[in-house]
Order: C-alpha cells, then sequence, then structure tokens
C-alpha cells in the first residue's frame, strides 16, 4: 500500500487537482445553470404582484367584459395570428396574467442549447490504454551455424523460414519447432526472406547482392532478379500486384517483375542505405526506411517518392504496417513513431527504448513490438503508446552474453506466436501468458502531462 | 505695431521643400487616362496612368499596372493564399516540388494525436479503392515491362491492324478557287509501315543526372553537440598491423607487439619467505638430528669394536698362554700391538674382501631385479637370423585375414597367376577370340590350277642371288630356319690363343682370310705361317699368326 502512494511535486499536485476540476467542471463553464421552473413562477409572480400588484382588479374585469362581448357576439373565426386554447387556459390558471410568450420560448432555447453545448464540448480525456496480456518465452530453435538475420511465415500458417550468416535457409515447422527443409543456394548472409500468397514461391535476397525466386514444389530457385549493384538488405512482396521490392546498400529500392525479372523502376532519393522496404495495397504503395535518417513514401506506378518524413534523428531500420488501421511505424534509436497514411501524417512517438531498434512487429490486437541490438524485447500497445513489458531473454547457453541481439521478428497469422531470430544462432518463440490477468498484471500508466516533447 | 519678420525680410529665392513635394504628389495623383470608352488609341505611359486600378484591357498593350506580372529577377516569390485565407509560407519550400507531392511544413506534423481506433479516416480502404489502385499501377507497370522486354522478345511480322480509315472533311475555306470547287474532302488515314527489322533510328546517349530534387524540411532538433566524454568513449586509436605496413611507418617496439609484461605486476606472496624460513629450520633440526644419531652410532660401533678387540686379545693371550703355560701376567700393551698388527691387517684384509663382497652381491642382485628377462622378450630382442638358426618357431604379426595378401583376392585367375602390378591391365588373361585373324592373307600351296606352270616357276625361282657370295661361306648348307646360334667353345682354357690372337691381329692384315659368319661355330685355331717376318724384326718370326678359320675349312682341308 505504501509504495502505491507516488511522491510528487507540490506543483504537480497542485496542477493535477487543477486540471482535474478544469476536465470536470468544462463542460458546463459557459453555460448558465438550469432554470427550475418552481422558482422561476414564484420569482415572476413576486415580481409581478410587486410592481402591477395595483391593477390586477382592472385587468381582470376587462377580461371578463371581453369574454361576455364574444359569447354575446357569438363565435367569429380567429384573427388571424391569435394563439390557441393554450394561451387561454394559461391565462386562467397563470399567476400573471398577461403572458409572454417570448418568455417561455426563450427558456425552452436555453435548454437546448445546454445540450448542444454538452455534445460538442467533450471532456478531452486521455485514452486509458488497453489491457494486454504479458509475453513469456516458451520455445528456443537451435539449429542455424551463424546470427539467423530473416524470417518469414507462409500464409497457411503451417510454418516458417529463417535465412542466417551461415548462407542456409531453414524452413522449421511452426507447430512443433521441427527442421523440415534447408536450402542451400546463396553465396552469402541471407538478409531477407518473403513467401507469396498467390504463388508457390518463397523470395530470398543476401549480402551477395543475388535476390532469388524459389519454387517450393521443387526446393529450387528458378529465377535470379540482377541489378543491384550492393549487398541487398530488405525484401517485400506487394500482396495484389505480382511485383517485387527490394532494397540495399546502394541506396536504392528497386522493383522487380515477378515474371519477367525486368527491373520496372529503381527507386532513388536516399542518400544513404536503404535498411527497410514494405509494401500494401492502398497508397502509399510503398514505404522505405534509410539510414540516412528519413522514411519516403513512393508512387509505385511513377516510381517517384511522394512524400519524405525527416522527423526521425537517427537512421530508421525498420518500417512496418499496421493489419487492420491504415497507419504505419518506423523504429530507430531514437524513437518508435507512429503514422498515418497515405500523407504521412505523424501520430505520435513512442518513446523508452533507448537501444538500436532492429526491428518491429504488430498485431491485429494492437501489441507492437520492438526488438533491439542489445537483445531487449519492449511490448507497446498501439493505440496509447503505452509499454507493458519489457524482456530480455537469455542467450543461448555457450553464447556470450554480448552475443544477445534480435535480427528480425514476425507474429505468425493467428497474432498469437511471436517468432525472433536473434545473434545466438536461435529462434525463439514467445506466446501470451495465459495466466495473467489484469490484477496481477496491472497498468501502471503515467502519460507526461507536464513536458510534451514533440520532437 | 510689430511688423512681421516676413514683411521685413526679402522674400525667399526657393521655395520651402514640404510645398514643393506636396505639390509633386499632387501632380503624381492625377490620372490622365481617358474614360471609358474613348481610350481607343490611348496607351498608359507611366503608373500613374493606371490610377489605383488594373490594366486596361481594350488597350492591346502588355501592361504591369503596379509592376504586377512583369519578370522578375526570380528571389522573390509571390505571396500566395490558400483556401482558407491564411498566406502560404512554405510556398518557399515548395519551390522545386511537384504539385503532387506532399510536404510537412507545418509544427502539427510535430505535435502528439490520439488514435482513435473508430476514426473514420484511420481505418483502411475498401476493397474496391483497392482493387481500382492495383489495376491502376499495374497497367502502369505494364507499359513499362512491355518497353523493357520488347527488347529481348524475338522480331515478329508487324499485325495487320486495319487503317484504313476515312475521314470526311469540311475546309473552312470555300469557293469555286479552293478544292477544285468540291465542298468536301474525303481524307484516308492509314498507319505508316513500320519495318520491324530496322534498326533503332536514335542512339541514346547517357548525361549526367540533373540536380537531386530539392531537401525536404527536416523536423527534428538538429544533434546535439557531443561533450567531451562521449567524444573519448568513441576514439579509436589508429591501427598498428602485425602483419601489414602500408606506409611503412617506423612504429616502436611497445607500440607493435602487445607485450604483457610490462602490465603484469609480479607480487611475490609473503608466504615464501615463510616457507623458507620454515625449510630452513626443519632442514637444520634435521641434520642435527642425524648428526647426533650419527655420533652414537659411531660411538656405539667404536665401542663394540673394541669389546670386540678386547674380546678376541683376550682370547688370544689365553690361548697363548694356554700353549705356553705361562702364567698370565699383567698385559703388555705394546708387544701385543706389535703383534696383533699383523693379525690386524690380514683381518683388516678379510673384512674389506668380505665387505667388497656383499657389496658386490648387492649390486648384482639390483641389477639382477631391475631387469629380470624373461624368455619371451629375450626371443623378441633376438635377430630374425639368430632365430632361425637356433630353430625357434618365428611368431608373425599377421593373424586370420591378415596372412594373406588382399591383392590375392578377387582374382580372376586364381591364386597360382601370382601378383601384377599397379597398372598392368589384368582383367582379361587371354584374348576374347582364340584364332588367329582370318582376315590376313595366307597362302596355303601353291595350286597349281590357279596358276600356270609358268608362273609357278617364276613363283620359285630364286630372283635375289648375289653375284658374290661370301668368301668361304658354305653353300651347300641349308638355309636358316632360324637365326644364327652362337656356341661359345672354350678350348682356350687359360686364355694363350687369345692372347696370341691379340697380339697377332694388330697387323694389317687385309689379305688374310678372315672367315667369319657362315660357320655355325668360331673356332680360334693356330696355324704356322712364316710370313713377312723380316719387316717386323726377328722376334716376330717364332710369332704364329692366327687365324680365324671356320671349322668347315679346317675339316675340309
Amino acid at each position: 500500500m505504501s509504495e502505491d502512494v507516488q511522491r510528487h511535486s507540490v506543483h504537480t499536485l497542485v496542477f493535477r487537482s487543477l486540471k482535474r476540476s478544469h476536465d470536470m467542471f468544462l463542460s458546463n463553464q459557459g453555460i448558465l445553470p438550469p432554470v427550475d421552473d418552481k422558482a422561476d413562477n414564484l420569482r415572476k409572480a413576486v415580481k409581478a404582484r410587486d410592481l402591477y400588484g395595483l391593477v390586477f382588479d382592472d385587468v381582470k374585469k376587462m377580461q371578463a367584459m371581453k369574454h361576455l362581448r364574444e359569447a354575446e357576439a357569438g363565435p367569429n373565426p380567429p384573427p388571424p395570428g391569435t394563439r390557441t386554447e393554450n394561451s387561454t387556459v394559461s391565462n386562467e390558471s397563470a399567476v400573471v396574467p398577461y403572458t409572454d410568450t417570448s418568455l417561455m420560448t426563450r427558456a425552452v432555447q436555453n435548454n437546448t442549447q445546454n445540450q448542444l453545448a454538452n455534445i460538442v464540448k467533450k471532456v478531452p480525456t486521455m485514452p486509458k490504454p488497453k489491457w494486454h496480456p504479458p509475453w513469456k518465452l516458451f520455445r528456443v530453435i537451435a539449429g542455424h551455424l551463424g546470427w539467423v538475420r530473416c524470417v518469414a511465415v507462409e500464409p497457411g500458417n503451417e510454418w516458417f523460414a529463417t535465412g542466417a550468416a551461415d548462407r542456409i535457409i531453414k524452413i522449421w515447422d511452426l507447430g512443433s519447432g521441427q527442421l523440415k527443409v534447408s536450402l542451400t543456394g546463396h553465396v552469402s548472409t541471407v538478409r531477407g526472406l518473403a513467401v507469396s500468397n498467390r504463388h508457390p514461391y518463397l523470395f530470398s535476397c543476401g549480402e551477395d547482392r543475388q535476390v532469388k525466386c524459389w519454387d517450393l514444389e521443387y526446393n529450387k530457385v528458378i529465377r535470379h532478379y540482377h541489378g543491384h549493384l550492393s549487398a541487398v538488405y530488405s525484401l517485400a512482396l506487394h500482396p495484389t500486384i505480382d511485383v517485387l521490392l527490394t532494397a540495399g546498400r546502394d541506396s536504392t529500392a528497386r522493383v522487380w517483375d515477378m515474371r519477367t525479372k525486368a527491373n520496372v523502376h529503381t527507386l532513388t532519393g536516399h542518400t544513404h542505405t536503404v535498411a527497410s522496404v514494405i509494401a500494401q495495397a492502398s497508397e502509399p504503395q510503398v514505404i522505405t526506411g534509410s539510414h540516412d535518417t528519413t522514411i519516403r513514401l513512393w508512387d509505385l506506378a511513377a516510381g517517384k517518392s511522394i512524400c519524405t518524413l525527416t522527423n526521425h534523428k537517427k537512421s530508421v531500420r525498420d518500417v512496418i504496417f499496421h493489419p487492420t488501421l491504415n497507419m504505419f511505424a518506423s523504429g530507430s534509436p531514437d524513437n518508435i513513431k507512429q503514422w498515418k497514411c497515405p500523407d504521412g501524417k505523424f501520430i505520435q512517438n513512442l518513446s523508452g527504448h533507448n537501444a538500436i531498434v532492429n526491428c518491429l512487429a504488430v498485431n491485429a490486437e494492437g501489441v507492437l513490438v520492438s526488438g533491439g541490438d542489445n537483445g531487449t524485447l519492449h511490448f507497446w500497445d498501439w493505440r496509447t503508446g503505452y509499454n507493458f513489458q519489457r524482456l530480455q531473454a537469455p542467450v543461448q547457453p555457450g553464447s556470450m552474453d554480448s552475443e544477445a541481439g534480435i535480427f528480425s521478428m514476425i507474429f505468425d497469422n493467428s497474432g498469437s506466436r511471436l517468432i525472433t531470430t536473434e545473434a545466438d544462432k536461435t529462434i525463439k518463440i514467445y506466446k501470451e501468458d495465459d495466466t495473467a490477468t489484469e490484477d496481477s498484471h496491472p497498468i501502471n500508466w503515467k502519460p507526461d502531462i507536464l513536458k510534451r516533447r514533440k520532437f | 505695431m510689430v511688423e512681421s519678420l516676413a514683411v521685413v525680410l526679402p522674400p525667399p529665392k526657393t521655395k520651402n521643400l514640404a510645398i514643393i513635394k506636396q505639390e509633386r504628389v499632387k501632380v503624381k495623383s492625377k490620372c490622365t487616362a481617358p474614360p471609358y470608352g474613348e481610350r481607343k488609341n490611348w496607351i498608359p505611359h507611366s503608373q500613374s496612368d493606371f490610377g489605383d486600378g488594373g490594366a486596361y484591357p481594350e488597350v492591346i498593350l502588355a501592361q504591369y499596372p503596379q509592376g504586377m506580372g512583369k519578370e522578375k529577377t526570380g528571389k522573390t516569390l509571390a505571396l500566395q493564399v490558400d483556401q482558407n485565407g491564411k498566406i502560404r509560407f512554405d510556398a518557399i519550400v515548395r519551390q522545386g516540388h511537384g504539385l503532387n507531392t506532399v510536404l510537412h511544413t507545418d509544427f502539427n506534423q510535430l505535435v502528439r494525436k490520439d488514435v482513435i481506433e473508430d476514426d473514420p479516416t484511420l481505418q483502411k480502404p475498401g476493397q474496391e479503392e483497392i482493387d481500382k489502385t492495383a489495376e491502376e499501377t499495374r497497367l502502369a507497370l505494364e507499359k513499362i515491362i512491355e518497353h523493357k522486354v520488347s527488347a529481348a522478345q524475338p522480331v515478329r511480322a508487324p499485325e495487320k491492324s486495319s487503317p484504313d480509315k476515312y475521314i470526311r472533311f469540311t475546309p473552312a475555306q470555300q469557293g469555286p478557287g479552293y478544292n477544285s470547287g468540291a465542298q468536301q474532302r474525303i481524307i484516308r488515314m492509314v498507319d505508316a509501315p513500320v519495318d520491324p527489322m530496322e534498326p533503332p533510328k536514335f542512339r541514346h546517349k547517357k548525361i549526367p543526372a540533373g540536380p537531386p530534387s530539392p531537401p525536404p524540411p527536416i523536423l527534428h532538433s538538429p544533434p546535439r553537440k557531443v561533450t567531451k566524454e562521449e567524444q573519448a568513449a568513441f576514439n579509436i586509436p589508429p591501427c598498428v598491423s602485425n602483419w601489414k605496413n602500408a606506409k611503412g611507418y617506423t612504429i616502436p617496439l611497445e607500440k607493435r607487439l602487445v607485450d604483457g609484461r610490462g602490465l603484469q605486476e609480479k607480487e611475490i606472496s609473503s608466504r615464501f619467505g615463510e616457507f623458507t624460513t620454515i625449510m630452513n629450520r626443519t632442514v637444520k633440526q634435521v641434520a642435527e638430528g642425524m648428526r647426533v644419531r650419527r655420533e652414537l652410532e659411531n660411538e656405539l660401533q667404536r665401542k663394540e669394536k673394541e669389546q670386540r678387540e678386547r674380546d678376541l686379545l683376550r682370547r688370544a693371550t689365553q690361548a697363548r698362554n694356554e700353549r705356553a703355560g705361562i702364567v698370565p701376567t699383567e698385559p703388555d700393551d705394546k708387544p701385543a700391538e706389535m703383534k696383533d698388527a699383523e693379525g690386524e691387517a690380514e683381518r683388516e684384509a678379510l673384512r674389506k674382501e668380505r665387505h667388497y663382497e656383499r657389496q658386490r652381491e648387492r649390486r648384482l642382485k639390483r641389477a639382477s631385479l631391475e631387469k629380470q628377462k624373461t624368455v619371451r622378450e629375450r626371443d623378441l630382442d633376438r635377430d630374425i637370423s639368430e632365430q632361425i638358426a637356433l630353430g625357434k618357431p618365428i611368431k608373425t604379426n599377421t593373424t586370420g585375414e591378415n596372412m594373406f595378401d588382399a591383392r590375392l583376392f578377387n582374382q580372376s585367375k586364381g591364386l597360382t597367376s601370382g601378383f601384377g602390378s599397379e597398372d598392368a591391365y589384368s582383367i582379361y588373361d587371354k584374348p576374347l577370340f582364340n584364332s588367329t585373324s582370318t582376315s590376313i592373307y595366307k597362302p596355303k600351296s601353291v595350286d597349281s590350277d590357279m596358276y600356270g606352270d609358268e608362273d609357278i616357276a617364276k613363283l620359285k625361282k630364286h630372283k635375289f642371288v648375289a653375284d658374290k657370295k661370301f668368301l668361304g661361306a658354305d653353300e651347300s648348307a641349308p638355309p636358316r630356319e632360324g637365326p644364327v646360334q652362337f656356341e661359345k667353345e672354350d678350348d682356350d682354357v687359360f686364355g694363350l690363343d687369345a692372347l696370341l690372337n691379340d697380339a697377332m691381329t694388330s697387323k694389317k692384315d687385309s689379305g688374310k682370310k678372315e672367315s667369319l659368319g657362315r660357320a655355325t661355330s668360331m673356332i680360334a685355331t693356330t696355324e704356322v705361317t712364316r710370313h713377312h717376318s723380316s719387316l717386323r724384326g726377328s722376334y716376330h718370326k717364332r710369332r704364329e699368326l692366327v687365324e680365324f678359320e671356320s671349322e668347315r675349312k679346317r675339316h675340309r682341308h
């Protein structure tokens, strides 16, 4: 209990109480208090008697005379503009004989104004982060003989492939973790992998400038895409068009036609290694993150960059799309930033992972994971940017502690398993801890109200 | 009474500046433009002609009221306003970019916004929009791919497009002079024929790439200055290789080699000293003890020896006395000593001998204990020839399989065929077909039916007969069936004949018969011939010429 009481400065406390009261009363600030009918009537009666008390009798006599005259004359059609029976009824019952209708309407208007104001001036509350169960390590697969640099999951969620510095691509069964196939062919480290949704192809790229297309029915290379001038670091497949995107150390991203192996576009503009490239079906179709600290959004049809985002201060090593929202995130050692498609509008910063962020992965449930070069994993809630868990998995026995580092990560297609590939030559698989509840792992959400660092 | 100064003073020669300016201004502000409708031949000359309005559309002249629209030096951008009425300050940044590029110049790009999941702008676009985008992109890419791939595709005959388009054209200028009086014309549009085998018409030259697109605005604070500590942390010392020295620098050895000796702290434990003191002490103690013990032993020995001596002496004197019958008087040491010296010496000698023998025995025993060689070991040490000589059974290392050489196995010939060399082609031991070649013609007999008698005679005639036969050749001898077989007949056991031969054949005997060859054997015979000895001198008289003669000749004679 004593731990829950946090120490704050007086300034903070005062400010907080101010803020809370402000929030509480903000909605009703400019509005008058609601009119109490009874009190209002009483007031009016008092006032009327005070001002016109002397002529009450005369007014009554006059009205009585009018009625008699009308009754004698017979019912005439009422002249245009006269009120209906309500007014006559009110005349009799009301304390004040002369009913000023304008007063009534004004009161009604006031009420409606109140309601409108309530709707418009919503209390600007800070959204509370969604609770996610914590993640834990449940399987370690050791089989590679070098740093495991990349991973890709098959669309049917049966197997996943990993590429490593031992130049071999290994395909593992997702459920059991057993090795199924080893593919050799690359001459140097395999840096990028992608499995196609529409064809039985696996694409791989490496530091030997080769981009290979493997036919999985025969486990053989069927195509080479020749053109990169230097190591190829990243690979992406367009979901709807039969087009392949690769990016590498020659500061370009290249667009290849899958079938004819032609280099359709060379996306130039970056001034340093392009570390990561991703593709989606809607605009912007291609996004690249580079070591020159910029992110570029490209127009795939024209092969030109639409937008350059320069918010990052250090190299951007990974970019990733959210699976359901029209947003993407970029990771760099200073911050992880969230952006909105299609114009790249900045949304928010996720700060706290003070390490070189090598890779990012997003879940359909809104869990963003960032993996660092020192082996740390930070789990964030996408919507609020709340870091709900930090993990550092121990290295494989036999490895040094300095050999901890996460090179790439991916969620499987269901979003329930996280596969990370590491520098101690292992593949680690994480899953959500089922035994945890909101009470056992409470949310410790402290958004900084005072200092809002915008940069 | 008081007169103004102005009256007194003469009038000023120049006018007041303020008044002049006012007048000027008044002059400038006059607009001399004729009113609307009367501007037919009028041209505005100065800015004042425009008044505070704009250009005159009825005057056909390029007008720049207030300088608007004139080509300027380019350093100033026109002020633009966006749809909300706010001035577009980012026009400066947007100068070199296209109209479609998205540039973030607002501070809102830095401000945090909330992610509300139900926000419609945050949802991905619908399937139709995605399909549309995909289709457009695909078509655009297809065009490019087609162009790139067409160079690699084979040349095909051009497809017959239906080119005959006929257009009915009504020209604007009509009349009997134009178009030979016709109102309309019909034009036939045909696609120009393309030669599929034609090489490219234009040479594409590579030009240096133009300037890159202008840099985007940077939306982060400039990087912080590096502190001295951080700089020191990232300081990398220059590399001094153990193998290469490209620039040939002379670098002192301490920098070349990593010598850990200087870095080691050699700490000697204090317990070494303690150890040595303790050891010294114990050694002293032990030495002391040993010395004492040795002394005691020596004492004991001496005493014992003395005792024995005395005993012997006593016994000896007793015996002497008994023999001599002399009553024992006081023992006289000196003569006893004198007598005993010899005995002493003898005994000493004996003792020494025995001691030596004992030592020898001990030595031998030690030696024998060290290595008592068994029979087996002795046999192993023996040379194989000794073993054979002794008739001992030879124990070879090969047992079982190793007894037989692997080359003997798996042979097609069998055990008895023996070894072959490595490259001996020994797959087949005999030829496949045993018959001699039938294609070679071998005449069996001279068939008289085939050939005539003359032919047979010709065949049988020996054409190749020499004029002169060999001297001493035996014609009657049967023709040779095989090579000449030489026999060595050794009558000349002591080599005398050979000697004589050597001596005799040194003369030049051209006339002499030297018959060789035909005979089946060569015999050196001595034949006395008295022959031109006068030339050679008397000593030759007795010498006998030796002639080689065929045996047959001799027989003949």
